[in-house]
């Protein structure tokens, strides 16, 4: 069950990625691809921690996400933690992308989608090293 | 091989790698790759090197070859490298034929609905992608413009159990693109 609710997450989280990388160069969608690089950031959180067995997901209140990961990462000695500061950086934006009345820059944008993909890498090698059950793509 | 097909197919990875890097994820991608023992012209590995496997097997047409002036000829090598492909364990398999014509009179390829029938698995769960590229001098492309990678059949994921040989290849392989964290 742990499994399919991890691959739920990450299928999820990589529809929004490719989403937002298909926008990643068009000017004409800048809040939306800056959307979709924190809600890839968002799912890709509740994917590992689905993994790491917290039950409590799908909230839209996701201010403490990256405390709650935190937490779970401390809980398994896992002490590579750099990936958090992207994600950090990602939900500190979300009022601004999805509801501010300034405009998002083109600078802004670009920086949300290198936070995005450098989150995406280093949780996809923080589910990898810790073995999480239905992480990796292998046909059962 | 003459220099000029090289230099061409090389261009073609390049385009192969920039089109990957726009579809999937946060791939690893290989140029010149070997997998599981197949030489591949390029290999991607999805999720940082744990999601799935994308390979990709090119084969020049050159209005002056042999093959393309023969009728009927350049499908059967289409066919050949299909062949190879069903052979090579990936979830995502993609023949790209790379058009380097030298002669405006050489007609745009079509794939056939013979190849494209043929590019099923057995058990009908998985299909080989068809892509086109084409830098023959009759596509005008301007110096900052990017080569064109034309997806004509959409690929259907195979079954595949490669966990280990993806983890085993991006341990020993340094990628030729990927994120870094």
């Amino acid at each position: 069950m742990q499994a399919v609710q991890v691959q739920h997450y990450i299928e999820r989280a990589t529809d929004f990625s490719r989403g937002m990388k298909l926008m990643s160069d068009d000017d004409d969608h800048v809040n939306s691809s800056a959307l979709l690089a924190i809600h890839s950031a968002i799912s890709y959180s509740d994917a590992l921690r689905a993994g790491l067995g917290d039950a409590r997901l799908s909230s839209d209140d996701h201010k403490n996400a990256a405390d709650t990961l935190q937490g779970l990462l401390n809980s398994n000695r896992y002490k590579e933690q750099q990936g958090l500061r992207h994600f950090k950086l990602l939900l500190s934006k979300k009022s601004r992308v999805a509801y501010s009345d300034h405009p998002l820059s083109l600078t802004e944008r670009k920086d949300l989608i290198t936070a995005a993909l450098r989150f995406e890498v280093w949780v996809n090698q923080v589910g990898k090293h810790l073995n999480l059950e239905g992480w990796t793509h292998d046909d059962q | 091989m003459t220099t000029n097909e090289q230099r061409q197919l090389g261009r073609a990875k390049n385009a192969i790698l920039a089109f990957f890097e726009r579809r999937i994820s946060v791939p690893k991608i290989y140029i010149d790759a070997v997998w599981d023992g197949h030489p591949i012209d390029v290999l991607a590995i999805d999720r940082d090197g744990v999601g799935d496997v994308h390979v990709v097997l090119l084969l020049a047409r050159d209005y002056y070859s042999e093959a393309v002036l023969e009728p009927g000829k350049y499908d059967q090598l289409v066919e050949e490298v299909i062949d190879r492909l069903l052979s090579i364990q990936a979830q995502y398999k993609y023949l790209a034929v790379v058009d380097i014509s030298n002669n405006q009179n050489c007609p745009p390829f079509r794939f056939s609905e013979r190849v494209i029938d043929k590019a099923f698995a057995q058990d009908g769960i998985g299909k080989i992608g068809l892509l086109q590229i084409d830098i023959s001098p009759n596509i005008i492309i301007s110096p900052n413009e990017e080569i064109q990678v034309r997806l004509e059949i959409k690929p259907e994921r195979f079954r595949a159990k490669i966990a280990k040989l993806a983890d085993d290849y991006i341990q020993q392989h340094e990628a030729d693109w990927e994120i870094r964290a």
